[in-house]
């Protein structure tokens, strides 16, 4: 069992421009990282140097504590995972499998034991004589992993590699690489564009955008204390609702926030922590994810009037797409809420709703780094 | 939309008249023809003795009385008849060996590595691709003399190499092309070597492209003439299409039954190769060359 450490990563594609900068990360020995972040943000670049498929313009990279940086792939006893499966079409499964082991000149007994005992946990044991393109989408993975996990390497790195399937075989996959990561009880570094993968899977997130590490921390971290306007954004699905330049007054030691044209009082957790960090009046971002706003009882106060445009049945939840003034925002209440949600044409009813100001989030308005 | 699309397509289809159809099929036919009569007039001539080839009016079809096996009896019994053949085979089969060997090396570089010079050198094998072999018969000749190269077989075989090289390079290099680059990374991964990356996957992937180049390359060296009737003087190293030359004005007369009985002997492997191996001249040539 081993862990990965970068430290100040850089690589630079062409003169001045820069796939992934600053990257530094330390993982333990048993852990699932998840690399999450839009196309292009340089997760893959990311992984790719890990693996020495790429090499690095500046920084340090340590597999079990020994540098890596001049290693060739072969000699840091990892393992890939690729997003097009990487299979060989004229091989057999068998023979897709065992490679790795065959170029390594493994016995061929022990290489028969290996491939039949990962196949058996994988469940393709009965596909071992077939090609590639005789499988579906789903067994292609699976093969993939097993070729991955039948070397029996301290890290095994994997790029999309659920991408390729459809919705339903994506959620299996998802449950059974967890399971795996638990069973082999070594670390996975995994990439995806996909902030659900991403928080299902994932004991520590690294949330990358442009090149830059945007935050890393656990899913619960990320989810509710997110570092900036980029990861309250891009973690939670529908995103968090947005509203530019909100005045937030400092007066007689009490912050009150202007939003959705009604002012709030801030809650006294929230006064705390304002003030700890010293923070003045001025413009900020609120940011409030879809569940923090719900519809209004006769018992709360600052009630918010928004007009409901579209309503989206979603089974267990409904979707209401708001307006208010200019401002577009969706909230997310519960199915049996009101009955008349799930109804189509029900556009331009006016809602009464209430805002849970101790889970708003406040960016500041230039940089757009939680104030919190 | 499916509707629409079958409608389009029986329009498309019903836009040829039965007269343009037929100018079609005339037009196939006379292409046929003009491909298919000179091969019939070979056939018919190597049957026929020599003094009645040029008989005029022409027939096609000798009659009974004349026709003969004499020059097929003659040609097989020259002393050198199964010496040339087994020349020729020996100079196509090394050709293409040692082609689809160099080629697909080449091609696997110039498609996944990147090195100083990669776009020049990929410029000149496409640029020699252009030049024809004979074209540079002197420098050629000159060259095959300082290396010792004239009446031996390799002096042959390896310029024949050179030539056919840069074609074959250029259509596996568009195959290679396409074959996805996680295969070979997989295999870094996994320990193994350029080499083993060449020998197991792109030989193995890249086998169509290989095949219709081979297929080619078998082909040409086992016609050629121009270039080995000028290195190899030796009767026993002659080639089939060369020992056909010999009865080109021998006692200053051409003998056209020998000719043509040879031709068609020679004929005989060159058929078999295309019939057995047709597919890959069609399957191998287009995909490498659209895709590439």
């Amino acid at each position: 069992m081993a862990g990965v450490k970068l430290s100040h990563v850089y690589k630079e594609f062409d003169k001045g421009n820069f796939a992934v900068s600053d990257f530094s990360l330390e993982t333990g020995e048993h852990e699932f990282v998840v690399l999450v972040g839009p196309s292009g943000c340089g997760k893959s670049t990311t992984l790719r140097m890990i693996a020495g498929l790429e090499d690095i313009t500046a920084g340090e990279i340590y597999i079990d504590g020994k540098l890596v940086n001049d290693m060739e792939p072969k000699n840091r006893d990892i393992a890939m995972v690729f997003q097009n499966y990487a299979l060989y079409p004229h091989m057999t499964v068998f023979d897709n499998i065992a490679l790795s082991l065959q170029i390594r000149h493994v016995p061929k007994d022990i290489i028969r034991e290996r491939v039949m005992a990962v196949a058996e946990t994988l469940g393709i044991s009965q596909y071992l004589n077939r090609k590639p393109r005789a499988l579906s989408g789903g067994q292609r993975q699976r093969v993939a992993l097993g070729r991955a996990i039948v070397r029996q390497p301290k890290i095994f790195l994997l790029d999309e590699p659920l991408s390729n399937l459809d919705a339903k075989l994506r959620n299996q996959m998802r449950t059974e690489i967890i399971k795996l990561f638990h069973a082999l009880g070594t670390t996975f570094i995994y990439v995806t564009h996909d902030q659900v993968e991403a928080m299902t899977m994932a004991t520590k997130i690294v949330v990358m955008s442009d090149g830059l590490v945007q935050q890393i921390g656990s899913p619960r971290e990320i989810y509710h204390h997110p570092s900036n306007v980029f990861t309250a954004g891009f973690m939670g699905s529908p995103q968090m609702n947005f509203f530019e330049r909100c005045p937030l007054e400092r007066k007689d030691g009490q912050y009150t926030l202007t939003f959705l044209g009604t002012r709030f009082l801030l809650p006294q957790e929230k006064q705390q922590q304002l003030s700890q960090k010293n923070v003045q009046s001025g413009e900020v971002i609120v940011g409030v994810r879809p569940e923090d706003i719900r519809l209004a009882t006769q018992e709360d106060d600052d009630k918010v009037s928004a007009l409901l445009e579209v309503s989206e049945m979603l089974g267990n939840e409904v979707l209401l797409h708001m307006r208010k003034a200019q401002e577009s925002f969706i909230i997310r209440v519960p199915e049996f809420e009101d009955a008349r949600f799930s109804q189509v044409g029900v556009a331009e009813t006016t809602l009464e709703l209430a805002i849970a100001l101790s889970k708003i989030h406040l960016f500041d308005a230039e940089t757009r780094v939680n104030l919190i | 939309m499916i509707d629409q699309q079958k409608q389009s397509r029986l329009k498309r289809n019903r836009k040829h008249t039965p007269w343009q159809m037929s100018m079609r099929y005339i037009l196939l036919c006379l292409g046929l023809l003009i491909m298919v009569i000179p091969m019939v007039y070979m056939v018919s001539s190597s049957l026929k003795p020599n003094d009645i080839a040029f008989s005029y009016p022409i027939r096609l079809i000798p009659t009974a009385q004349e026709a003969t096996l004499s020059n097929y009896d003659y040609v097989l019994h020259q002393k050198n008849f199964f010496t040339y053949v087994g020349n020729t085979l020996i100079v196509a089969t090394a050709t293409t060996v040692f082609s689809a060997a160099l080629s697909s090396m080449l091609a696997y570089c110039i498609s996944r590595f990147r090195f100083p010079g990669r776009n020049l050198l990929y410029s000149i094998i496409i640029t020699t691709m252009l030049i024809p072999g004979l074209a540079m018969l002197v420098p050629q000749f000159e060259l095959a003399v300082t290396f010792k190269l004239v009446n031996n077989l390799w002096g042959v075989i390896l310029f024949y190499t050179a030539w056919v090289t840069p074609f074959s390079t250029f259509l596996i290099k568009g195959f290679i092309d396409n074959i996805p680059r996680e295969l070979d990374e997989a295999i870094y991964m996994d320990g193994g070597t350029v080499f083993t990356i060449y020998r197991r996957v792109m030989l193995r992937m890249a086998s169509p492209s290989i095949a219709a180049v081979s297929v080619f390359n078998f082909l040409f060296a086992f016609e050629e003439v121009g270039w080995s009737q000028t290195i190899l003087k030796k009767d026993e190293l002659r080639t089939l299409p060369v020992a056909i030359t010999q009865f080109f004005q021998a006692h200053n007369r051409t003998d056209w039954g020998y000719v043509f009985a040879m031709t068609c002997l020679a004929m005989i492997p060159v058929i078999l190769i295309y019939v057995l191996l047709q597919r890959y001249f069609i399957s191998g040539l287009s995909s490498g060359a659209v895709k590439g």
